[in-house]
């Protein structure tokens, strides 16, 4: 007995891809990197979002995260800032790699 | 009663409020075509683009009342306080500065200096806010508008922008006509007065029954429910209930009905009932498809999958949909580590397969 045919016509390869894709396990709330202007301390004074700088109008809450040192280190240091226009955003600066990351957290 | 002998108390009567409002609302959509019915008493109407057709501003208000004594009593429309201004807040304020009969007119370019001198009660914000405002010793627009944003946006957060963008005139609030779908109504009149509660009950399910039976309800999900009844010796009665959710059964109508009925019940026996249906969402196909029927055929509560058991109707929605495009394109949201420091290890997507 033969599987029925999808009934829908799709490029050659793409069934399989996002078959393929449907097995796997995808983690939520992965981190997206963002470009982050910052002062001579280090802290965030502005950030790219969509296409448009947002300057950061203060920092609400900060803290640190220091995980798996046995294996691969993580080590973030968190910010939860408002911005001029009055949006909350979560950032975090990868200590690490020294690159910043924006994530819900 | 004993130091005013010649008071006489009138019985609350929202079915005829409501009434009058609809013909209120009616009246004034004969002049502009953009109508916000706000609350009971306070109507926005958006005049923008009407000049060429009536003339100056005081020439359309003019037709305004003129709508309104078609319907009104002439000392009821006298006494109606009217404003003109950019923006819902601007016309607002306007109104509450005139006196019966007089309008206040603003244009764009006087509004900000108007604004200026209110006071920050106006302001349609948190009323915990402008007591704030006025324990720092603000009493007027135009003292907030000395501020900057930044530093409202600090002590308030996303409000105290607003009330900035409100104080300075920058924020003109369009008037968005109201949409109004027809509303389905079932009515159900009783030979003699009745008072008991389970007989009320009774009567709710059967008026849901017929109503939600009515052509026009098909395809559409019912989110807002009026019941009503008409009182014996005069009045009426009357209960809203907002549904979080589209229903499309009575059961899950009837409970919040029954609820606020308890806290709120006709105060005196009941003449006729009506059930309408004043607000609608999408049809409710979707929820069907968690509806668990045990071997009674009768309902199960919940829609969690998590029982182990998946419901029918979602698993043969699967097998459509891998007939079609040939996998499952439904995913599941799993826990992996919820209390994990780190965010991404806590939570993901599997695929959903039954």
């Amino acid at each position: 007995m033969t599987s029925p045919q999808p009934l829908l016509a799709e490029a050659p390869g793409a069934r399989e891809r996002r078959e393929s894709r449907a097995r796997q396990l995808l983690t939520l709330n992965q981190p997206r990197p963002v470009r982050v202007v910052t002062d001579p301390l280090g802290r965030p004074t502005a950030l790219h979002l969509r296409g448009r700088v947002r300057r950061v109008d203060h920092i609400r809450e900060e803290w640190r995260i220091d995980d798996e040192w046995w294996r691969t280190p993580i080590s973030r240091k968190y910010l939860r800032v408002v911005l001029d226009s009055g949006r909350l955003v979560t950032l975090y600066l990868d200590l690490e790699e020294k690159r910043w990351y924006l994530q819900d957290a | 009663m004993g130091l005013c002998p010649t008071l006489t108390l009138l019985e609350p009567d929202p079915a005829h409020y409501d009434t009058v409002v609809h013909e209120m609302v009616e009246s004034i959509s004969d002049t502009s075509p953009v109508v916000e019915p706000a609350e009971h008493g306070r109507v926005f109407v958006g005049m923008d683009g009407l000049e060429r057709l009536y003339g100056p501003p005081p020439r359309q208000i003019r037709r305004i009342y003129t709508s309104l004594l078609r319907i009104f009593p002439r000392p009821l429309v006298a006494a109606l306080r009217v404003g003109m201004a950019p923006g819902k807040f601007g016309a607002w304020v306007a109104a509450a500065s005139s006196s019966p009969g007089r309008p206040c007119l603003v244009s764009e370019e006087e509004l900000p200096a108007f604004l200026a001198t209110r006071s920050i009660s106006a302001l349609p914000v948190d009323p915990l806010i402008t007591g704030r405002l006025k324990r720092l010793g603000l009493e007027t627009l135009g003292e907030l508008a000395s501020f900057r944003e930044s530093d409202l946006i600090r002590q308030f957060g996303l409000q105290g922008r607003d009330a900035l963008a409100w104080a300075t005139g920058a924020r003109i609030d369009p008037v968005h006509p109201r949409y109004r779908p027809r509303p389905i109504r079932a009515t159900l009149d009783f030979p003699v007065p009745i008072g008991q509660t389970e007989t009320i009950h009774g009567a709710i399910h059967r008026l849901l029954e017929r109503a939600l039976a009515r052509p026009a309800r098909r395809g559409r999900g019912v989110l807002g429910i009026r019941l009503g009844a008409h009182l014996e010796e005069g009045g009426s009665w009357q209960i809203d209930v907002i549904l979080k959710d589209p229903a499309g059964t009575p059961d899950p109508m009837a409970r919040p009905l029954k609820a606020k009925m308890s806290i709120q019940p006709p105060p005196r026996a009941v003449e006729s009932l009506f059930v309408e249906f004043f607000r609608f969402g999408p049809g409710t196909a979707q929820e069907a498809l968690f509806d668990r029927k045990d071997q009674n055929g009768r309902g199960q509560e919940g829609r969690t999958l998590t029982g182990g058991s998946i419901p029918d109707p979602l698993r043969t929605a699967v097998r459509e949909l891998k007939l079609r495009i040939g996998y499952s394109p439904l995913y599941r949201v799993v826990e992996l580590d919820p209390w994990s420091r780190i965010p991404e290890r806590r939570h993901a997507l599997m695929s959903f397969d039954p």
